[in-house]
């Protein structure tokens, strides 16, 4: 990156030394209180000013005399933790032997406080570590992230195709409430019964039941009409019977266990005056 | 010729003296079936003969091992064993159920100044050659987990020991469950060690290519303390190590109370740590430290200590640390007849460890070339690009062949 090589050894010594520790200070708070308290070493030695170098970029290229300190020093930080700006500092230096001056050696001290980001340590780690067996170092990590990659890949165009799938399954289901010119709910009342028959397949009550008389109607009067609706299905049946039509069969109601009424009742047998009685069936069951 | 004669007919006894690398020469003796007299055992001390530890020792290997005969001098100053076989058989009217296969060796108080690791090493040396597998729980007044001043810690053990014997591919079964921590002196503790995975013969090792540290895990305890503690640590030996590495982390344990100790008194609290470093290429290294009883040591001390003692263990260098050759060095020698190599640091050699060697030569089976390794450039997986250069040496073993004696070959 020729570009920002440039900008680095371009930078104006003195004139932004007092606005970059300003600067680095609003860095540092924010670094702070985000990360907690660190102590910054110098990062790189005090360079001395060199006028040859600093001067003949300057003339160079005009662009880099609009480079601010802000941006220099933004970039500064950098320098400690990653390998690349070293190595464009090694690259700076080549550029000095260009200039056939001899070549200040330039000391960099790595500035340690500032780590990269923590180990990522998964729980499954922990119980590999810390379970009785010997931590094996053979790789499992790496495995399972290869895993978790592989889908990824096409992972964004098949959650795409799920949603197109989910909004046409919504539009066939729907299209009776649809205006036919454009394909838009056609009223209020339209609108409204799609989204109760959204409601109602996702398990909610129908609307009618909360609100009309039905949803009031007395316990006994209730009762009858089951009763009654029963015994039409009944005579349905019946006659279905006799007239030899084969109806579907109906499912087999599982029959819960009666259990003693209360909590703490025997789960097995019955409790009759101070005693368990088991009968034949339940000795039988517990024998099994 | 007479002295052949004489050889096969009643099996000559190696010698040994003095109580210098008494469980290697044991675990030697026992591998290769040889037997051994050690003589002048702490003659000329106050306190003659064996220590506590030692004849606890003694017991362990008899509850491992089948028809070994030990004979102790009545001052305890000579002992002769000749091994029987490695395995232990459960008594026949309980050989169904399998609790009676789990060996229960209790540690007498007498014995806690050293910690369980002492038994633990070369009990896991053993292992791979057994019969059947070893299920060991360790208890009593003198089983100390923490880390005592010339016993690592179980927490190393587990983490950097264990893993060792995945360079000979055994893998399989093996456990290490630290069921109660207890620190020294006082003990109280409980460790079960499940060493499931016996094979005929370990496979020829190459370990030339150090790598690079990669990742730091640890383990930080208290016993009866409080749990405030292992902060502390953490933070001392965060401050050492942050600046190398990305990837450390520490993890806590906190025990409320410390077990007691014999007649219902209270055991002994105290807090250690236990660091242990991968590198690239699967290369262990391990620095461990506790609090002791003699000595006030503050968390800080103790946090930072270990640290740099895992820093100097680094830069010894090498494949394997100082605390896992002699491990590494007899699975080498019980392997098939071929040439193994193992790259070392010049600080792991030791005066123990050519003992060591001394040891297995003496055994017969000690054929150890030693060579200045010139760094690891040629290799593949990025050495130190020949920062370690002059600083490593090339161990060649030749292994024996001996192998597992007692299993069935399939």
């Amino acid at each position: 990156m020729p570009s920002r090589k440039r900008k680095r050894d371009a930078e104006p010594p003195a004139a932004g030394s007092t606005s970059r520790d300003a600067i680095s200070a609003i860095f540092q708070r924010h670094f702070e209180s985000k990360f907690g308290a660190v102590e910054l070493n110098p990062v790189v030695a005090p360079r001395k000013p060199k006028p040859s170098k600093s001067q003949k970029p300057q003339s160079s290229d005009p662009e880099s005399s609009e480079d601010d300190s802000t941006q220099s020093d933004s970039e500064e930080p950098n320098l400690s933790s990653d390998g690349e700006s070293v190595d464009e500092e090694g690259e700076g230096d080549d550029w000095d032997g260009l200039d056939s001056n001899p070549p200040q050696p330039e000391v960099i001290t790595y500035d340690f406080s500032r780590r990269g980001p923590p180990p990522s340590t998964k729980p499954s780690s922990h119980r590999s570590f810390m379970s009785s067996k010997p931590p094996s170092s053979i790789t499992a990590p790496t495995a399972s992230a290869y895993k978790q990659k592989q889908p990824e890949k096409d992972d964004e165009s098949e959650t795409l195709n799920l949603q197109n799938d989910l909004a046409l399954h919504r539009l066939l289901r729907e299209s009776h409430l649809l205006d036919q010119k454009t394909l838009s709910h056609s009223s209020a009342s339209n609108r409204q019964k799609a989204i109760e028959s959204r409601i109602q397949s996702l398990g909610g009550t129908p609307l009618v039941k909360l609100t009309n008389s039905d949803s009031k109607i007395p316990m006994h009067i209730r009762k009858g009409m089951a009763k009654k609706e029963a015994m039409r299905v009944e005579k349905k049946k019946k006659v279905a019977r006799e007239n030899g039509i084969v109806v579907a069969k109906e499912k087999k109601k599982k029959r819960e266990r009666k259990r003693e009424g209360g909590v703490g009742g025997p789960s097995v047998g019955k409790f009759k005056r101070g005693a368990l009685v088991l009968s034949k069936r339940d000795v039988g069951r517990m024998r099994a | 010729m007479p002295s052949k004669q004489s050889l096969s007919a009643a099996p000559q006894s190696l010698t040994f003296t003095t109580s210098t690398a008494f469980r290697h020469r044991l675990v030697q003796a026992t591998l290769t079936g040889k037997p051994i007299r050690i003589t002048s055992i702490r003659s000329s001390s106050l306190t003659p003969g064996l220590r506590p530890h030692e004849v606890s020792f003694l017991r362990l290997l008899d509850a491992l091992t089948n028809g070994g005969v030990f004979q102790i001098s009545e001052t305890g100053t000579t002992l002769f064993y000749k091994p029987g076989l490695i395995g232990h058989t459960p008594s026949p009217n309980s050989a169904t159920s399998s609790a009676s296969k789990v060996i229960k060796h209790v540690i007498s108080a007498e014995s806690s100044g050293r910690g369980v690791t002492y038994f633990l090493e070369p009990t896991c040396i053993l292992a791979p050659f057994s019969k059947s597998p070893f299920n060991i729980i360790f208890s009593g007044p003198g089983c100390v987990t923490s880390s005592t001043e010339q016993d690592y810690s179980v927490d190393t053990f587990r983490t950097a020991i264990l893993p060792l014997y995945s360079h000979f591919n055994i893998i399989a079964k093996l456990e290490c469950r630290i069921i109660k921590r207890s620190c020294s002196p006082g003990g109280g503790g409980e460790v079960s060690l499940t060493f499931g995975h016996q094979i005929r013969l370990p496979p020829t090792l190459h370990l030339r290519n150090p790598g690079r540290i990669k990742r730091i895990r640890g383990v930080c305890y208290t016993v009866g303390v409080s749990s405030g503690n292992n902060q502390r640590m953490i933070h001392a030996a965060r401050e050492v190590l942050n600046q190398f590495i990305n990837d450390i982390y520490i993890y806590s344990e906190t025990v409320g109370h410390a077990p007691a100790a014999e007649n219902g008194k209270r055991g002994t609290p105290g807090f250690g740590m236990s660091l242990v470093a991968t590198s690239s290429t699967d290369c262990l290294y391990s620095a461990d430290w506790g609090s002791s009883t003699e000595v006030i040591r503050t968390p800080e001390e103790i946090g930072r200590g270990c640290a740099l003692r895992l820093v100097e263990e680094i830069l010894k260098g090498g494949c394997v640390q100082r605390i896992g050759m002699k491990t590494v060095v007899s699975l080498m020698m019980m392997g098939s007849e071929d040439v193994g190599r193992v790259v070392l640091g010049k600080g792991v050699v030791e005066e123990e460890f050519v003992g060591h060697l001394r040891d297995w030569k003496a055994f017969g089976c000690g054929e150890v070339l030693v060579k200045e390794w010139s760094g690891s450039e040629g290799l593949a997986g990025g050495g130190m690009g020949g920062m370690d250069e002059g600083q490593l040496i090339s161990l060649g073993v030749v292994g024996k062949g001996v192998g597992n004696v007692g299993r069935k070959v399939a």
